[in-house]
């Protein structure tokens, strides 16, 4: 570990990834909320027209890349808000279009694949100084904006209607989701790569769904799981020699595992007693023979009823109460 | 000189698609006051309050809300909507975490939670009965806590104005009761509400007069609330094709 971080390459990149994993499932939070978890797939392919541009004019990767990931993703926002039966089809052909035009014009600049596959799926020796420079400042200004909006975006991925009804700028907030997602993309192209970025956006966000309670907790979970997962994932593929952003996806996919393992046991939801209000009167049946230990047998629910917890067998709820058992 | 009607709209001429859903409807709402808007399916009573809020344009006649043209409002903290519970799509939310998203009509973006707000989102919790749930996930409630939760959320920008549609639908028969009784005293304090139902059931005592929509228009309704209307005959004319018992076409 002290080796690896005394190189400066690997001080850049490990600065790069933890940038982007801090990034991507902050924004990601509100793409997943607003099922469009593709998204950041389609804007990496986007992107790659914007690398290939790059390399045939010979101008820096990292700014054409941004400005063609944000042209595509108001292009698919605009698609979307309009309604357009077609915006399916139309999102198909932009995707497709910039991953097939990125590649021919990398072809022609004598590139062809092999230069392109730094950017599909990151490369630690790729990150220069100037790239940590455009990385810190994008990834600054994408963390104040989401979190800053974090209450509102929110709000919006909740409940649109309601949200307009507040006075809420909707469609501008929806609009701005989607271009700081394809920032993200862009910033992410070194370390994670754009054929792999997407995934760094959803899975840490599905990761903290299922370890945490609530939005607020999920929100910055999924940023600690994301940050967590590329850091490991880069300085493992230092040592095992990988690519990078394979190894930061497969890490994150490890947690996502884990947390569904010990999820098991730690399954907050099971705390939250299912409700039935007090209906007053009921019908008195002959109490069941039953001890405590029944309640703790597994397989039986738990329902609150009233003042009182009801416990669920045989189609029926069992209740204590005093000396004798209910069954309602 | 007194203080405009929260909601008053006069002609108002919707269409969707091409297809024209509200033909001359006026209605009003003066403070205090609790008004039912009731009509069969597709009479037009959830266009008509989209395009009271504005979530739906209207292509004839003028909505103003608290005296202003719709299209010059602002004070949006002045109205509480409270949409169908099943219209809500929540992933991952606490209780809190949405009733909190009501204060955001009297807050700046970027800016955080005053102790105001924790006040006012408390009191909004103690309001709908949820104080001691506000912690839980949303997705763990009852039909009639989530609507509960969604009224807790409107009431939090404390609102003059409550609109809301069809506050009943898939809420069992007790949580009805409870919420009819909520609705009483939110209106015992003076706030407005606009409420569309399906049927009255529980809230006929809460409500002061009711709006009934027939086809996309007003109609006259005796005070039993019976009434007739014209595509529900149609309809049954349609059902009276057809022979139950032998299945076939008369």
């Amino acid at each position: 570990m002290i080796d690896a971080l005394s190189l400066p390459f690997m001080q850049r990149a490990l600065l790069a990834a933890l940038l982007s994993g801090l990034v991507a499932p902050a924004i990601g939070t509100f793409i997943v909320q607003r099922r469009m978890s593709l998204l950041g797939d389609g804007l990496g392919h986007v992107a790659i027209m914007g690398v290939g541009l790059a390399l045939m004019t010979g101008w820096a990767p990292l700014p054409v890349a941004v400005v063609t990931a944000t042209a595509g993703a108001v292009i698919v926002e605009l698609l979307r808000q309009h309604g357009k039966a077609s915006g399916d089809l139309g999102l198909a052909i932009l995707f497709y279009g910039g991953l097939a035009s990125g590649v021919l014009m990398a072809g022609v600049a004598g590139q062809g694949a092999g230069g392109l596959s730094a950017y599909l799926f990151g490369s630690l020796t790729s990150v220069s100084e100037s790239d940590v420079w455009i990385i810190g400042i994008l990834a600054v200004i994408i963390l104040v904006v989401t979190v800053g909006l974090a209450p509102r975006l929110f709000a919006v991925s909740v409940d649109e209607d309601y949200s307009r009804v507040l006075g809420i700028k909707v469609r501008l907030l929806n609009l701005l989701v989607v271009v700081l997602a394809a920032i993200t993309v862009t910033v992410s192209m070194r370390t994670v790569g754009l054929l792999l970025i997407s995934a760094l956006m959803v899975i840490p966000v599905a990761t903290a769904q299922q370890s945490f309670v609530g939005f607020t907790a999920s929100f910055f979970g999924a940023m600690g799981l994301g940050a967590i997962a590329a850091v490991g994932g880069t300085v493992g593929s230092f040592y095992l020699d990988t690519a990078t952003g394979a190894t930061i996806v497969v890490t994150a996919i490890l947690l996502l595992a884990l947390s569904w393992v010990f999820g098991r046991w730690l399954r907050r939801s099971s705390r939250f007693i299912p409700y039935v209000e007090d209906h007053g009167h009921h019908d008195y049946h002959a109490a069941e023979a039953h001890d405590d230990s029944f309640a703790h047998s597994s397989g039986v629910k738990v329902i609150q009823h009233g003042d009182h917890l009801d416990y669920v067998h045989d189609g029926h709820r069992h209740a204590r109460h005093g000396d004798h058992y209910d069954e309602h | 000189m007194t203080a405009p009607d929260p909601l008053s709209a006069r002609g108002l001429y919707v269409s969707l698609g091409g297809l024209p859903i509200l033909r001359d409807v006026s209605l009003s709402v003066s403070a205090g006051e609790a008004v039912a808007l009731l009509g069969g399916n597709g009479s037009g009573k959830s266009t008509l309050i989209r395009s009271l809020l504005g979530l739906v344009p209207h292509q004839e006649g003028t909505v103003e809300l608290f005296g202003e043209p719709l299209e010059a409002f602002g004070d949006w903290h002045r109205i509480g909507y409270v949409p169908q519970h099943s219209a809500v799509a929540v992933a991952n939310a606490t209780v809190r975490e949405i009733v909190s998203s009501g204060r955001l009509a009297h807050r700046r973006p970027f800016e955080w939670l005053h102790r105001a707000d924790h006040a006012a989102i408390d009191h909004a919790l103690e309001l709908v009965g949820l104080s001691g749930r506000a912690g839980w996930p949303y997705s763990s409630l009852s039909g009639g806590q989530k609507q509960r939760t969604l009224i807790g959320r409107a009431l939090a920008s404390q609102p003059e104005l409550l609109v809301m549609d069809e506050p009943l639908a898939g809420v069992d028969l007790h949580s009805q009761s409870g919420l009819a009784e909520l609705l009483a005293r939110l209106g015992g304090e003076g706030l407005a509400l606009l409420v569309v139902l399906h049927e009255l059931g529980p809230m006929e005592a809460v409500l002061h007069r009711s709006v009934t929509l027939c086809d996309g228009r007003t109609v006259d309704v005796e005070p039993s609330g019976a009434h007739e209307c014209a595509p529900g005959e149609d309809l049954v004319s349609v059902v009276g094709l057809s022979d139950p018992i032998s299945g076939t076409l008369r």
